[in-house]
């Protein structure tokens, strides 16, 4: 097509300059796709950490248990629930909950005590896999006990120690036990890494004096469940007690991670704006070193519309090329950072964003929006910096065009 | 012949493009002297202009000598050329020789600038001189709004003014009418006899010719005639 | 004359030079809007956090970081406060003890977070005592009250006047308790401050430790400029060593928010380098632009004797000049543009919400600028910097320049 060889051309004329723009977009749609990348991985990450390492996409509770917990508002038969859950296909888990205090030697510490089956919660969630040092509990040494993060500083424990926990039992008397660590946690939450000890059930059963029943029972679903659905088919099956979704429990987090976009966008299109000056310059440019040239085309007879097609597809050329190299780049980037991440240990111990612990390793995550939003963006916004001169061009007056000094 | 200005001893000037060689000047041998009135003429392609860039240590021969007040210019590197250029040797080209955005005055000034002269002394030499072109009262104006004539005028006055040994003048009348054209020649010819100021042009107008005391003919790169009168 | 030929070169081509003096304005305005909402949102989190805990700079036992316990303890408090509260830029110096506990009623219990304090002396320093909602501030340092928050109270279905007991190690390590009643009940919004922190007056809470009249788990220091921080540290250190104790700045207190700044720091800087990376871009096309077009006018300059070196400089001082009107424009317009920013900030609730925490301090969703001179200068510098260098190579190429190839375009 004579359009295309012509924009081509043109913009072969001016290398040096063309090299630039394309090369500036190149970078920018490059850096974007690598952004875009690794935001969409922190958000993935967080999300998939506040669900899976600890508050399950679901949980159940005992009515008014989460208005105001109490050691003795318990779900009956959890053990029962859970295994009709499971044969509804949904994994589940059920925990015991109280509060006690934790002391060795000169430190103690206010501690969350949880009870938990060791096998049963392995399975459903990523917290007993989360472990810095140390083991899982075990249902066969109901003495061995697992701490958060912060708790075992706090406590100056490390394996091997013994912990002594005071707490109230449930019928008004004093509980007091001594346990061994067994193993801690990397950082999983706030609450946990501050005052998180975990036990078997058992032991809790023991130790706080409650034979049954159950304060939490918590669900995971698969990848692209339907939250919803999900939700209410479980309240269907846990006539009595309290479904809650994990956007429910922490609509804080929730809301960050809807907004996630809303923080995306803007930097995006800032960027672009930057690209896109850069694009109304030289295009301006390239309009008016030939401005004779669009002056003769003119006064032959070409119409004003081919004119204007001409200059928007020399930037469309450009912008594929400009695309081409730097999907080139970012692309092959955001898939290694999708594997191996950015490494933060060397700059943080880590925090927290909405109680929820983030990742020392920053991975990305790649998926179709990855590469669309950035490439869309990119020719949307190159587009409307060509409209001023492409117009320009296809609407001077041949005669003033071709006497233009 | 006294004062040797220019001394071109067997000057070759081979060009190379895309393994195609043009050989613009095949063995040039020529001199001339203090005050001359010269004119290098022939036909597009004879070589003139590479002869004027060679003697104005714009271009350097393939072969040969060249030799400027007695000095072979292959002696001296590229910062002695640019300051010969600047102290001995003046320039009139065929168009757009004025700086845009300075005034005439400023243009006429432009190579006294460059020299370090003072503001004062050069801002009377280039007064007066323009009074010498006709410009006196233009000084203000900018290239744009001057005619062709008048752009050469000032363009004579910058290459005087410097009071250089050797002006050179690519088809300084190219450009104008035949009316502006004469003008023009009768300042340089005032100018040469005045100030005994050496005047090579390169040219193909006949009216150049006419003017010259000496008139040198190249023919694909060789002097086919040296005529004086 | 070159500076002025090189001023009146820069305005040749209006439109352009315009169009740049906006992408130059752009990559400032975006680097003092980003820079000082950033500054202003970090310094409020710091000041947060400072107040909610354990101020900006904390003196604390020495070994306390490694193995924190009651057994510790910072002496003659009373004195080093003093000594600290007349050294320059301190703003004020609190004394408190710090620990776990359990707090219990007959129905329940939870750990808790205590922080015993003088009720007198931290009104209106401490950031939880500002957001007490029900009943009233401590009125004694030895009195059985204690204030809870909203979240405890709720867990352990307590309300005003109601007793709880607090559990926990003293000084010798013996388990030792206490009983005493909610006196008020604070709200803020941050559940691990409203459901964990019990505060308590001092002197009650060293009978239950067995702490002597002057002893105490820290002294928080609170600075004038909080990004003195690390320097005053250093400053105080000697003073605190000699009361048995160390001064850390609150980076080292409470790293997750040192954290949280740093990468969110980290990210700010490389975008905004990125960004001043196209703008540079864009004015290294515009500039290049302007030194092709003129080749010919350059080849006559060189040709009547101006240096290759003069002629570089001539470009360089284009570009000077751009960049000194770029800045000049740029300053112009950010000053209305800060004091909108400043004054009024921009509201982030309507998509964070007003409840996100970060690092644990609570995140407040009106972010406010605040200038920092020295970051200024760094923007200046940089946007200075930029432009410069986008004239080198299009300098070079003039001064390249061959005035035998260049004369003859027409």
């Amino acid at each position: 097509m004579k359009t295309w060889s012509m924009a081509f051309r043109n913009i072969l004329r001016a290398k040096r300059r063309s090299m630039i723009t394309i090369l500036a977009m190149a970078v920018a749609l490059g850096i974007m796709v690598v952004y875009t990348g690794l935001m969409d991985g922190m958000i993935g990450d967080m999300k998939k950490n506040a669900v899976m390492l600890e508050m399950g996409h679901v949980q159940i509770h005992a009515e008014g248990y989460r208005e105001s917990p109490s050691i003795y508002k318990r779900i009956q038969a959890p053990d029962e629930l859970v295994e009709r859950l499971a044969k509804a296909g949904y994994t589940a888990s059920y925990r015991l909950f109280a509060s006690g205090l934790a002391a060795r030697g000169n430190s103690s510490a206010g501690v969350f005590l949880r009870g938990v089956a060791p096998d049963m919660e392995a399975e459903t969630m990523r917290l007993p896999h989360h472990l810095l040092a140390g083991k899982w509990l075990n249902k066969n040494d109901p003495k061995d006990i697992v701490l958060g993060k912060r708790l075992a500083k706090t406590l100056s424990a490390s394996l091997g120690d013994e912990i002594v926990i005071v707490s109230q039992a449930s019928d008004g008397s004093i509980a007091n036990d001594l346990y061994r660590v067994d193993g801690i946690l990397k950082s999983i939450s706030e609450e946990v890494d501050r005052a998180g000890l975990f036990m078997t059930i058992d032991a809790f059963r023991d130790l706080m004096v409650v034979t049954q029943g159950a304060h939490e029972i918590v669900i995971t679903l698969p990848e692209d469940a339907d939250l919803n659905a999900a939700a209410s088919t479980i309240t269907n099956m846990a006539q009595g007690l309290e479904v809650s979704t994990w956007r429910q429990l922490n609509p804080a987090l929730a809301q960050m991670i809807d907004a996630a976009d809303a923080f995306l966008l803007p930097l995006v299109i800032i960027t672009y704006i930057a690209v896109a000056i850069v694009i109304l310059n030289a295009m301006l440019m390239a309009v008016f070193e030939r401005i004779r040239e669009y002056g003769v085309m003119k006064a032959l007879g070409v119409n004003p519309y081919e004119v204007f097609f001409l200059v928007l597809t020399e930037t469309i050329i450009m912008t594929t090329a400009a695309a081409v190299l730097g999907l080139g780049f970012g692309v092959p980037l955001a898939f290694y950072l999708e594997t191996h991440g950015i490494n933060l240990a060397p700059f943080t111990e880590g925090t927290t964003i909405s109680g929820v612990a983030l990742d020392l390793i920053w991975h990305s995550m790649v998926s179709a929006r990855t590469i669309l939003i950035p490439l869309v963006t990119l020719y949307v916004l190159t587009v409307i910096a060509t409209i001023y001169p492409a117009a320009k061009a296809a609407y001077l007056n041949p005669v003033d065009a071709i006497h233009h000094h | 012949m006294n004062n040797t200005i220019v001394k071109m001893q067997d000057v070759k000037k081979v060009y190379h493009q895309d393994s195609v060689s043009e050989h613009a000047l095949r063995g040039l041998n020529l001199e001339v002297c203090a005050g001359e009135f010269t004119a290098i003429c022939g036909p597009s392609g004879s070589g003139k202009t590479t002869a004027l860039n060679i003697i104005g240590a714009l271009d350097t021969p393939t072969k040969g000598i060249i030799e400027v007040e007695g000095k072979d210019l292959a002696d001296l590197s590229k910062t002695e050329l640019a300051r010969m250029r600047l102290n001995r040797i003046g320039f009139i080209f065929q168009a757009y020789n004025l700086i845009p955005v300075l005034s005439a005055f400023e243009n006429a000034e432009f190579v006294l600038m460059l020299r370090g002269i003072p503001v004062k002394e050069r801002k009377e030499k280039v007064r007066a001189m323009l009074e010498k072109v006709g410009m006196a009262d233009m000084g203000d104006r900018r290239p744009d709004q001057l005619s062709g004539g008048q752009q050469q005028r000032v363009a004579i006055a910058r290459a005087v003014v410097a009071e250089p040994a050797l002006v050179l003048a690519d088809e300084p009348t190219a450009n104008v009418d035949s009316k502006t054209a004469d003008s023009l020649l009768d300042l340089m010819e005032r100018l040469n006899k005045e100030r005994d100021v050496t005047f090579l042009f390169s040219t193909h107008d006949h009216r150049v010719m006419d003017r010259a005391a000496r008139v040198v003919t190249l023919t694909d790169g060789t002097i086919t005639e040296d005529i004086r009168r | 004359m070159i500076a002025r030929m090189a001023w009146r070169n820069l305005w040749r081509n209006r439109r352009r030079t315009i169009i740049t003096l906006v992408s130059i304005a752009f990559g400032f305005l975006l680097a003092i809007t980003f820079t000082s909402l950033s500054d202003g949102s970090y310094g409020q989190m710091i000041d947060t956090a400072a107040r909610m805990g354990t101020g900006h700079v904390t003196i604390e036992p020495q070994g306390y970081r490694d193995k924190p316990g009651p057994d510790l303890v910072v002496r003659d408090t009373g004195q080093l406060a003093d000594k600290v509260r007349a050294m320059p830029g301190i703003e004020n110096a609190t004394i408190r003890i710090v620990g776990q506990a359990m707090a219990a009623t007959s129905a329940d219990s939870t750990g808790a977070g205590i922080i015993a304090l003088d009720p007198e002396s931290e009104q209106g320093v401490f950031f939880l005592l500002n957001h007490v909602v029900e009943g009233q501030q401590l009125a004694s340092r030895e009195e059985k009250k204690v204030i809870i928050g909203s979240g405890m109270a709720r867990c352990l279905d307590l309300n005003l006047g109601k007793k709880l007991v607090l559990t926990t190690t003293d000084k010798t390590g013996e388990i030792v308790s206490g009983l005493v009643r909610v006196a008020g009940i604070f709200s803020t919004g941050v559940d691990e401050a409203d459901k964990y922190i019990i505060i308590v007056p001092i002197d009650y809470m060293r009978k239950l430790l067995g702490y002597s009249k002057n002893e105490a788990t820290q002294v928080a220091v609170y600075l004038n400029d909080r990004r003195d921080a690390e320097e005053k540290s250093h400053t105080l250190a000697p003073l605190a060593a000699a009361y048995d104790g160390t001064a850390l700045p609150w980076s080292v207190m409470m790293p997750d928010v040192a954290g949280l700044i740093l990468m969110d720091s980290i990210g700010n800087y490389f975008f905004q380098v990125f960004i001043f990376l196209l703008v540079g871009a864009g004015i290294l096309n515009t500039v290049l632009m302007g030194v092709m077009e003129r080749l010919r006018e350059f080849g006559i300059m060189l040709a009547v004797g101006m240096s290759p070196g003069k002629l570089w400089r001539m470009i360089m001082t284009e570009t000077f000049w751009l960049a000194v009107v770029g800045l000049l424009v740029s300053s112009v317009l950010s000053v209305p543009v800060y004091w909108y920013l400043h004054k009024y900030g921009i509201d982030t609730s309507a998509w964070l919400g007003n409840d996100q925490v970060y690092g644990g301090v609570l995140f407040d969703p009106l972010m406010k600028a605040e200038f920092y001179l020295d970051h200024a200068i760094l923007i200046f510098g940089g946007v200075f910097i930029l432009i410069l260098a986008a004239g080198l190579y299009p300098a070079f190429l003039a001064a390249r320049t061959r005035p035998v190839e260049t004369i003859k375009i027409l």
